[in-house]
């Protein structure tokens, strides 16, 4: 890793890109960030190939976006400190069963944030090694409390189950 | 042959454990090696993002800095960027040196109670108390300034809230004396401890590619030798990095070039202070006359456009971000994901642990500087 690379910016990232596939959006925005906008078939070749192009590159952010109906938007942010690229590669989702190929097996950082992007919007990465809950409690399974439509109104906070106790041992609940 | 899993042994370590403040750990022991590590996160989790979507542009800052309140000036700055960003507020330029001088002031403290708790974690309470006296002189400026030890509320979108006053200038100047003078003590009396190089040289070694790819930033990955900071490569405009003649520090350890161990991050956050001290010194006779607070953004924070944008900072433990979506006269946030950089730093104990003696868990841990309130917000 060196400063050899300083100068890789952007602009390289763009040609290379329309190089592979002409029908990629990408657009760059103020200085450092380049935004492309693709489709979730083509996220895991496009990640594999800022791998190739930038030695130092950094899985940054994931950010999921719920719009009720109008889908799912999810938000990827790669970081090159030696280009000085900020890579934000942005995916549409349907609405009805959001699905997107994890890339966890290259990017371990992402493992994480693709398992908080499930539990709080019930977006499905295909190919996670591990997708149990990571900060929600048991009873909020399946309830995805970042989408639009989960109520945090007090009125309705027995809905969630969380003000009922938890059986203890003795009750016949789980010991843990 | 027998398997060795079958002797395995599976143990909890947390929450209740006193150096588990707020997380545990399943951990598969086979004799006194741990063959698997898996962390675990939402013991502290208040669904901050969700908090986020329900106050106004004002209150937001509040949220985040409660997520870690020992780094509380750097801890809200990515939000306040990102509503700036948004509302196309200019600050002025007092108000931009003043941020950055009391980041720095906040990273001094954060590092320091760090350096105490992680001795004391290697069973040395004695430097556990030294450090945390002398900040305690940090925290009596910070009072000074905003009322409030730890809960500062300082930086808003349009400015600071406070204004620099003789009696704070003296009693951060206190501070910074009182540090200098002890530091080098301190570092030289922990650094060169029999106990403490024992514990800790060759523990956690990871080298940077690793660590890039786990996700990890900030000190722990400058260790490495790596001179990735945000202050330098990304510089944020409302901030006043440049005013000051610095280097990042890097600390390069000539036994295993490119990697680090818990030995090498404790030298490095010593380097990470002195940097800091140096910038504040720098910064401190350079803040001009003018206003604190930008009037305009007043009436531009009530309603935001339609926009996105996203703030960064580089805080005490990494890339601390924020990201911001807002529709059309918006009162309230769309969407708001807070980027920790302890998330990563945490995760990484699934890779860095494994292999390692059950006593030496502990170090791995601690010498990550991690905080819970950024992996569960």
């Amino acid at each position: 890793m060196s400063d050899s690379e300083q100068g890789k910016s952007g602009a390289l990232l763009i040609h290379e890109l329309k190089q592979v596939d002409d029908t990629i959006k990408t657009r760059a925005i103020g200085k450092e960030t380049v935004q492309i906008r693709i489709t979730p078939e083509q996220l895991r070749e496009l990640v594999e190939m800022l791998d190739r192009l930038y030695s130092d590159i950094f899985p940054e952010n994931l950010i999921g976006i719920d719009f009720e109906e109008d889908g799912f938007e999810i938000i990827y942010y790669f970081w090159s400190r030696n280009s000085r690229v900020l890579c934000k590669i942005v995916l549409k989702l349907p609405a009805d069963s959001p699905e997107v190929p994890t890339i966890a097996d290259i990017f371990p950082g992402m493992e994480w944030h693709e398992r908080e992007t499930h539990e709080m919007f019930g977006i499905n990465f295909s190919g996670h090694p591990d997708l149990r809950l990571l900060l929600l409690p048991d009873e909020l399974k399946g309830e995805f409390p970042l989408r639009k439509s989960f109520e945090i109104d007090r009125s309705r906070i027995h809905e969630s189950g969380l003000t009922q106790r938890r059986p203890g041992p003795s009750e016949g609940g789980e010991d843990e | 042959m027998k398997d060795v899993l079958e002797e395995a042994t599976e143990i909890w370590f947390g929450p209740q454990h006193v150096s588990a403040h707020g997380w545990a750990a399943k951990l598969t022991l086979v004799g006194d090696y741990i063959v698997e590590c898996d962390p675990n996160a939402g013991y502290f989790h208040r669904s901050a993002e969700k908090c986020l979507e329900f106050r106004d542009f004002r209150q937001g800052a509040l949220i985040m800095e409660r997520l870690c309140m020992l780094e509380a000036f750097l801890a809200e700055y990515p939000y306040v960027s990102a509503v700036e960003k948004i509302a196309g507020i200019d600050v002025p330029d007092r108000a931009k040196i003043m941020r950055t001088i009391m980041m720095e002031a906040s990273r001094i403290h954060s590092l320091q109670f760090w350096w105490g708790q992680f001795a004391a974690e290697l069973g040395l309470f004695t430097m556990l108390l030294w450090p945390w006296v002398d900040r305690e002189f940090f925290l009596d400026a910070f009072e000074e300034l905003t009322g409030s030890r730890h809960a500062v509320s300082y930086n808003t979108p349009g400015g600071v809230k406070y204004d620099f006053t003789d009696k704070f200038l003296s009693k951060l100047d206190r501070a910074i004396q009182r540090l200098e003078e002890r530091m080098p003590k301190f570092r030289d009396m922990l650094l060169r401890s029999p106990t403490f190089k024992v514990r800790t040289k060759g523990i956690g070694r990871f080298d940077a590619n690793q660590g890039l790819r786990w996700g990890i930033s900030g000190p722990n990955i400058r260790a490495c030798g790596v001179p990735m900071d945000l202050r330098k490569d990304s510089p944020d405009e409302n901030l006043t990095y440049d005013m000051a003649d610095w280097e990042v520090p890097t600390y390069t350890n000539e036994d295993h070039p490119g990697e680090s161990d818990a030995y090498d991050r404790m030298v490095q956050r010593f380097l990470e202070i002195e940097t800091s001290v140096d910038i504040i010194r720098q910064l401190l006779p350079q803040v001009p006359e003018g206003e604190i607070y930008e009037r305009k953004a007043r009436g531009k924070v009530n309603r935001l456009p339609e926009g996105e944008a996203y703030g960064r900072v580089e805080g005490t433990r990494g890339v601390t971000s924020l990201y911001l979506r807002t529709m059309d006269k918006a009162q309230t946030p769309y969407r708001a994901k807070i980027r920790g950089p302890c998330f990563n730093s945490y995760y990484s104990l699934k890779h860095l642990v494994p292999g390692n003696k059950f006593a030496d868990f502990i170090v791995i841990f601690g010498s990550l500087d991690p905080y819970p309130g950024w992996w569960d917000r």
